[in-house]
């Protein structure tokens, strides 16, 4: 047997394992996804995986250990029979029996992989790959044997598209993968690793390779035993048999090979970061010691189909076209070059051609004339011939048939002119030659240019160049028509030759320039180059970006959260409304608000409106409230307040309820982690057409997500999907990622300036012609291009911006954290120096308050001013205040200002109406919680004096300031400033009640237009926890319920999700409150 | 040189002494009117003090109650907010406020440590007792962290409280020292000061303890340096020339300040200062003068406007033939500050001291009292200041 194992180079080492791991994941992922794709373009299939349904895989382990035993018994067998034939000497077919017993025996093996995962054969896109150790080999020689080698056997499974029987015939065999003929972006492409690696396993085992596929649309499955042989052809141990399979779809491999002992950080990093990438498909992993890894899905839907890309002439090369010119069936080359490529139209075909005919009329010195051709002698005595197609009767028909006729120039006046038109003709080629080296010449030399002036002054005279031989192209063709005509006129002067010895050879040379009229398959190796040059030389639009599918931002940036487990809140707008919450809730607000308003005012119109989306919000708010109400383990103080905050949410422009959202941003945002994701638009360069795509998590866990110690751990490469573990240090992503400068973004980096932190980077670039652009056959680096990594960099960079906007973000968190701890530690003793004054002197708080209350009222206050809690604090606070004030006199001067202000502005009110909703709208809470700044702009705004609202917390706060300069001198301040306070808290219904009585329209009525502090952010973040157990228990009743019908009713939508439930109920059994059975492979649940 | 000391009778001295008495009948009735624009500070008894105390602490804890975001305001003490009034002579405060806020981080310590200071005065004023900076620093070591900022809170609660640091019963350690023609009662002990030796009667920080009784001093002497006081002192000067003596060994403190203003105002007596002829004994004397800045809002308690300049002028020095060898050159810091000094409002107004000011500034030499002693010991006592005294040669 010869060996090829250099195709694919597998060489012992550690590397090896996950080689085998590669060629066989990536071809499973394919055709699982071209399953799912082909199916889903059937309306009626039935096949087609319900990505819906939870994956129930933790039960696999278990089950898995068992059976790990018999496997094993099982493989002992095996080998012994084998190793049997192998003393045999030669390898026969077996006889009929043992055929029968050795498929028993496959079958069983698959049986024993695929039991655990039976119920999800079906249905779950689903790969299952088993790494196991078998005994070493007896025959191993003293050089191997020093290298701890082992046999392995390797078992993969995927429920993909499968193989018929002809193409599991070809499976195995050189170039018979599916993908060289049809160029899509995928992940392998050119069919050599299989076969490489199935050579590999027996050149390295003797043991034969086990293949069993089946499509849907066959009964039954069929398997094999084969090797491969040096000719690309197969012998059978087993041929094809028919059997029944434990799966409806797809193919299973296995096959034995000798290597080093296996170790982790190969294989499992390679299957797990394929797993991040193809977060659409469920992975398991056995390893050698009988650990397994879940990889279970975490989207729901598939990526897009990427189209079928035609090649871009550009990224053609000379032999690709030689293939599909030898297959090609077309009849013209136009017509060849128009269906096989991209981007080739009509009129560029027939440019192509036009150069390719033009270069073969120079080679065989034979010009196309309108009609008919001529030679274009060298020298004055050569002979000058004319071949001419003319209807003439020759052979046994006798019609009028087409003919070549070859004459001769004879008249020497028309030789003289030809020749003076041929050699202008020949001079003009010669300036062509000339000026076609000045152009290879500055082509060369815009390579070593810096500059971009100098590089656009080149490509100035380039294109002058190019104009200059159009130009002489078309005099060209202009002398030609002179020498037909030239001809044409002087007719006479031609001489027919009847007799011409080397009329073949004039007959081949007029096909051999006419290479429109040829058909492709019979391209001599003359035209095939004269066409490639020509087909090389033209300019070509961008090949189409369509072809390149991205995996796409959203995906990404939720695997990395699902994998890592991040701490990411959601979006909201990325919640599923629940309709029915939101109707409800509409309903509980509107029936809130009228019953305020029928209280207020009785003849006040009662169709307010509740604005959607504020609804919308406010409930992904409630459902936000119970994450935290479970996490912060206060719950009956969070949801008094809430309670309380959610029932004023209609009044006073909502600005309590503002508040209330800001507080849940606050609370919910600020221990986050971060994920970003960023996804170019698809770029073509160069003839190729790719996407590039980046991911970045960073975790403030280090259990989750520690700084990695080595540089290559932090980036992930990714092309088409496919992990490349190898050659890190060459390819183009990791220059683009160290040619960012990171510490723009707040990163530190190695140094070899990849970015350092707690972060995980993933970049893919996607398209379907990837495979052109790796340095070297093994596929593991991209080359270096400039574009390439312009868009790797600006991806990046995108990202980067991201991550330090939360960086800063999370600086200033830490920062108010930092200040709150501080200032709490010096509340006790501010608190203590404070009462002990109170206790000594005659305080009048002397009795009525306590150092614990002050303490508690002190650190509610720190933090935000606007929390929540404070609002609510306030309101149940103040009438004590309140009563305690009421016993001193109010002074005088205030209340005569505050009654000549209430008139002023009611005056104001009834001149102009468009003040109203400003000053109306707002709550003496709203504006207390101003900042003095913003209050004296708002009534710069509004002329002071004129807006009542404002005017009088800007007039506490000045009269707060003034009065406190001199208030120790004279007159306690506290007393005056607390009556106004006191007077605010009056004012509004007061002035209501004035305006109301004079106007007919209640003034509560205008909407609240200035918003105090901005409006709320668009992408509001939070957590949003649909499931409760209390919800769940509502969902449940005393029918038997699946889980599919449990997600249905609660409307999950994410596995996440889904898993949660799954869990929650399997507490609830435990706990007994639900009851649980199995129906049909299937948990259902119950109400007890 | 004894026998021509007998020819001093201090002349010029005994007729500013004369000129005092006079105005002072007048001035009794004219009280000190402050400019509008200041803030005016009480000197309070131990009862207003509370008060005050009492309901500054109201005012805090209603404000806890009203968003539990206590502060507290006081009058700024920067650079800005003083005033220098020309009419009398005094640095005084303007209204500039400040506001310290509990929930900031930048004032959270400062607004605590005040609150203890408070505190403790309130205890001191409660039990009549008088503590100094350094005991209330170490009332709570952990809290002050270093004595600097103990020692500015001391400021700002008197500053916070509109009063002088005295009625806070907070004082200065005691520095300073006095001996001449005086005698007081201190509580219950009457003391002689010509009867104490040479080293005087340390001036007791408690002053609101100390009356004064009976003098017959014609002037007062303040002398920046002690072994400048333990030459007159030893020379019994007062016994000569019937005077007060008076040292603050450096800058006057707030207690030797506050005494001198007392004496001053009571025995209505010119006040003379003997001070080192270079930029800083300038200083001290401005201290005296017009208050120092940082206390600037107790300048009526503790400046003497009145106090002249007697010595050692710039000019002196060649009056005096002081030799080369006494004589210092300037550094560059000494020159730096000559010519802050020139800057001020009240030098700028007082032409014959910014006169003197400019000479040395020319002249680049300073001195100290005791180049007199190279022309003999009993120089400063014998000729010099009875001389300067007699002829009336002061700023």
């Amino acid at each position: 047997m010869r060996k090829r194992t250099q195709l694919v180079g597998f060489e012992f080492g550690y590397w090896k394992h996950s080689q085998y791991i590669t060629e066989f994941l990536d071809n499973s992922l394919d055709a699982i996804e071209t399953f799912h794709w082909k199916e889903i373009e059937k309306s009626d299939s039935r096949n087609k995986f319900s990505l819906d349904q939870e994956t129930a895989l933790e039960n696999l382990s278990l089950m898995q250990d068992l059976l790990e035993e018999e496997t094993f018994d099982s493989d002992d067998k095996e080998e012994l029979s084998k190793e049997k034939e192998e003393e045999a000497g030669e390898i026969i077919d077996k006889a009929e029996i043992e055929v029968e017993e050795e498929v028993q025996r496959i079958i069983d093996d698959l049986e024993e992989l695929l039991k655990p995962i039976e119920d999800l054969v079906d249905i779950e896109p689903i790969v299952v790959v088993r790494l196991r150790e078998s005994e070493p080999p007896s025959f191993l020689t003293s050089e191997l044997s020093q290298k701890n080698v082992m046999n392995y056997t390797i078992e993969i499974f995927d429920n993909g598209i499968g193989m018929s029987k002809g193409d599991l015939r070809k499976f195995g065999k050189y170039l018979a993968s599916s993908k060289s003929v049809e160029l899509k972006q995928t992940r392998g492409s050119q069919g050599f690793g299989a076969p490489s690696a199935f050579s590999d396993a027996q050149n390295t085992t003797g043991k034969p390779i086990i293949v069993a596929s089946k499509t849907s649309d066959m009964v039954y499955a069929n398997t094999s035993e084969f090797f491969t042989t040096s000719k690309n052809e197969k012998r059978y141990l087993i041929h094809p048999v028919d059997f029944d399979s434990p799966f409806g779809h797809g193919t299973y491999i296995k096959l034995n090979y000798l290597n080093v002992k296996y170790v982790r950080g190969y294989v499992d990093t390679y299957i797990n970061e394929t797993a991040l990438m193809n977060p659409h498909i469920t992975i398991l992993f056995i390893d050698p010691y009988g650990e397994q890894i879940t990889y279970p899905r975490l989207v729901s839907s598939f990526p897009k189909q990427p189209k079928y890309a035609k090649p871009h002439p550009s990224s053609t090369n000379i032999g690709d076209l030689q293939d599909l010119i030898a297959k090609s069936e077309n009849l013209t080359v136009s017509a060849f070059l128009q269906e096989n490529f991209v981007r080739v139209s009509p009129k560029t075909a027939k440019e192509i051609i036009i150069i390719a005919e033009k270069d073969l009329q120079n080679k065989n010195n034979l010009l196309i004339l309108k009609e008919g051709f001529i030679t274009k002698s060298k020298k004055k005595e050569d002979p000058i011939y004319l071949l001419k197609k003319e209807k003439r009767v020759y052979g046994r028909s006798e019609k009028l048939r087409d003919k070549i006729i070859i004459y001769s120039l004879k008249s020497d006046d028309l030789k003289n002119d030809y020749w003076t038109l041929i050699s202008e003709f020949i001079n003009k080629d010669k300036n062509l030659i000339s000026i076609n080296k000045s152009i290879n010449k500055h082509n060369r030399r815009i390579e070593t240019v810096n500059t971009k002036k100098e590089q656009k002054n080149i490509e100035k005279e380039v294109d002058k160049l190019v104009k200059e031989i159009n130009k002489i192209n078309k005099q060209n063709e202009e002398i030609k028509n002179q020498i037909y005509e030239l001809i044409k006129r002087n007719e006479s002067g031609l001489l027919e030759l009847k007799k011409f010895p080397s009329r073949t050879e004039y007959e081949d040379l007029i096909r051999e320039v006419q290479i429109s009229k040829a058909k492709p398959v019979e391209l001599s190796n003359e035209q095939f180059n004269s066409l490639f040059h020509a087909f090389k030389s033209i300019k070509y639009m961008g090949p189409p970006t369509d072809t390149a599918i991205p995996v796409g931002d959203r995906v990404l940036e939720n695997t990395l959260v699902k994998e890592i487990g991040l701490k990411i809140s959601e979006n909201i707008e990325d919640f599923d409304d629940p309709v029915s919450n939101l109707v409800s809730v509409k309903e509980t607000l509107l029936k809130e608000k009228k019953k305020q308003e029928s209280l207020s005012s009785e003849d006040a119109p009662l169709d307010r409106s509740v604005n959607n989306s504020e609804i919308e919000i406010s409930v992904s708010r409630i459902l936000a409230s119970y994450d935290i109400l479970e996490n912060n383990g206060d719950p009956d103080e969070f949801n008094n307040t809430f309670n309380k905050v959610f029932k004023k949410l209609d009044d006073e422009s909502g600005s309590s309820y503002r508040d209330l959202l800001n507080y849940f941003i606050d609370i919910h945002s600020k221990d986050d982690d971060f994920a970003s994701a960023e996804t170019r638009p698809p770029t073509s360069g160069k003839g190729l057409a790719y996407v590039v795509e980046a991911a970045l998590a960073y975790c403030n866990d280090p259990k989750k997500l520690d700084t990695p110690k080595r540089s290559r751990d932090v980036l992930s490469r990714f092309v088409n999907r496919t992990p490349k573990l190898r050659d890190s240090a060459e390819c183009a992503i990791t220059k683009a990622v160290q040619s960012v400068n990171w510490k723009n973004y707040k990163l530190d980096t190695f140094d070899n300036n990849l970015p350092k932190g707690p972060i995980k980077l993933l970049v893919n670039v996607s398209g379907p012609y990837v495979h052109l652009m790796f340095k070297s056959q093994s596929k593991n680096a991209l080359a270096e291009d400039e574009e390439l990594i312009k868009e790797i960099k600006y991806c990046l960079e995108a990202i980067g911006r991201r991550l330090r906007a939360y960086l800063n973000k999370k600086d200033t968190f830490r920062k108010t954290e930092k200040r709150s701890s501080v200032i709490e530690r010096y509340i006790p003793t501010f608190v203590e120096s404070l009462f002990n004054i109170a206790k000594t002197t005659e305080s009048e708080y002397k009795e009525k308050s306590s150092p614990e209350e002050l303490e508690r009222l002190m650190k509610e206050a720190i933090g935000k001013k606007t929390t929540l809690k404070l609002i609510v604090e306030q309101r149940t606070e103040k009438p004590v205040i309140q009563k305690e004030g009421e016993r001193k006199e109010i002074p005088k001067k205030v209340e005569i200002e505050w009654e000549k202000e209430v008139e002023e502005a009611v005056d104001e009110k009834s001149r102009t109406e468009d003040h109203k909703p400003e000053t109306e709208t707002f709550s003496e809470k709203t504006l207390l919680k101003w900042t003095i700044k913003e209050l004296l702009e708002y009534s710069k705004e509004f002329d002071i004096s004129i807006s009542p609202n404002s005017k009088k917390i800007d007039i506490i706060n000045k009269i707060q300031s003034y009065k406190k300069t001199e208030a120790m001198v004279e007159k306690p301040t506290i007393e005056v400033e607390e009556e106004l306070v006191k007077l605010i808290s009056k004012r509004p219904e007061s002035l209501e009640n004035y305006v109301t009585s004079k106007e007919s329209k209640p003034i509560k009525e205008t909407p609240p237009k200035p918003k105090p502090k901005g409006i709320i952010p668009q992408t509001i973040q939070t957590t949003l926890p649909v499931i409760t157990t209390d919800k769940i228990i509502a969902t449940l009743n005393n029918e038997w319920q699946n889980i599919t019908h449990l997600i249905f009713k609660l409307k999950i939508k994410d596995m996440m999700d889904a898993r949660y439930l799954q869990n929650r109920l399997k507490e609830l059994v435990r706990r007994e409150k639900v009851e649980m059975l199995i129906i049909k492979n299937k948990k259902h649940w119950k109400l007890k | 040189m004894a026998s021509k000391s007998e020819n001093w009778d201090l002349k010029a001295t005994k007729q500013l002494f004369q000129e005092y008495l006079n105005r002072n009948l007048k001035e009794q009735k004219n009280k000190k009117i402050l400019p509008v624009e200041t803030v005016e500070i009480d000197d309070l008894n131990k009862t207003q003090a509370l008060k005050r105390i009492r309901e500054f602490i109201d005012s805090i804890i209603e404000k806890i109650y009203k968003d539990g975001r206590p502060s507290i305001f006081l009058p700024s003490r920067t650079t800005g907010n003083i005033i220098w009034d020309e009419e009398n002579d005094l640095l005084l405060l303007g209204k500039q406020i400040m506001e310290k806020q509990f929930h900031s981080l930048a004032s959270v310590a400062d607004i605590t440590r005040v609150m203890k200071v408070l505190e403790k005065v309130n205890e001191l004023l409660l039990k009549d007792l008088h503590a100094t900076k350094r005991e209330i620093f170490y009332s709570a070591v952990t809290l002050f962290g270093d004595q600097k900022n103990s020692d500015k809170c001391i400021e700002d609660v008197a500053s916070m409280l509109y009063t002088t640091r005295n009625s806070t019963h907070i004082v200065a350690s005691a520095k300073g020292s006095c001996v001449g023609r005086l005698r007081i009662r201190d509580r219950n002990d009457i003391i002689d000061l010509e009867g104490l030796g040479g080293g005087g009667w340390t001036i007791s920080p408690m002053l609101d303890n100390v009356e004064i009784i009976e003098s017959d001093a014609e002037f007062i002497l303040v002398i920046e340096k002690d072994a400048a006081m333990m030459r007159l002192a030893e020379a019994r000067f007062w016994r000569k020339y019937p005077c007060i003596l008076l040292t603050a060994q450096g800058v006057g403190n707030v207690a030797v300040r506050m005494f001198l203003k007392r004496l001053s105002k009571e025995l209505n007596l010119p006040v003379f200062s003997l001070v080192d002829s270079d930029p800083y004994g300038h200083y001290i004397h401005s201290i005296y003068l017009r208050g120092s800045k940082r206390l600037s809002y107790e300048s009526p308690f503790l400046a003497t406007p009145n106090i002249k300049l007697l010595g050692v002028l710039t000019r002196d020095l060649d009056k005096y033939k002081i030799p080369n060898s006494a004589r210092i050159p300037m550094n560059k810091q000494d020159i730096k500050r000559t010519t802050d000094l020139l800057n001020e409002d009240f030098v700028k107004k007082n032409k014959e001291w910014e006169q003197d000011l400019k000479l040395a500034v020319k002249l680049k030499i300073k001195a100290e009292i005791q180049a007199f002693s190279s022309h003999g010991f009993e120089f400063l006592t014998d000729r010099y200041l009875p001389e300067k005294l007699t002829t009336g040669d002061w700023i």
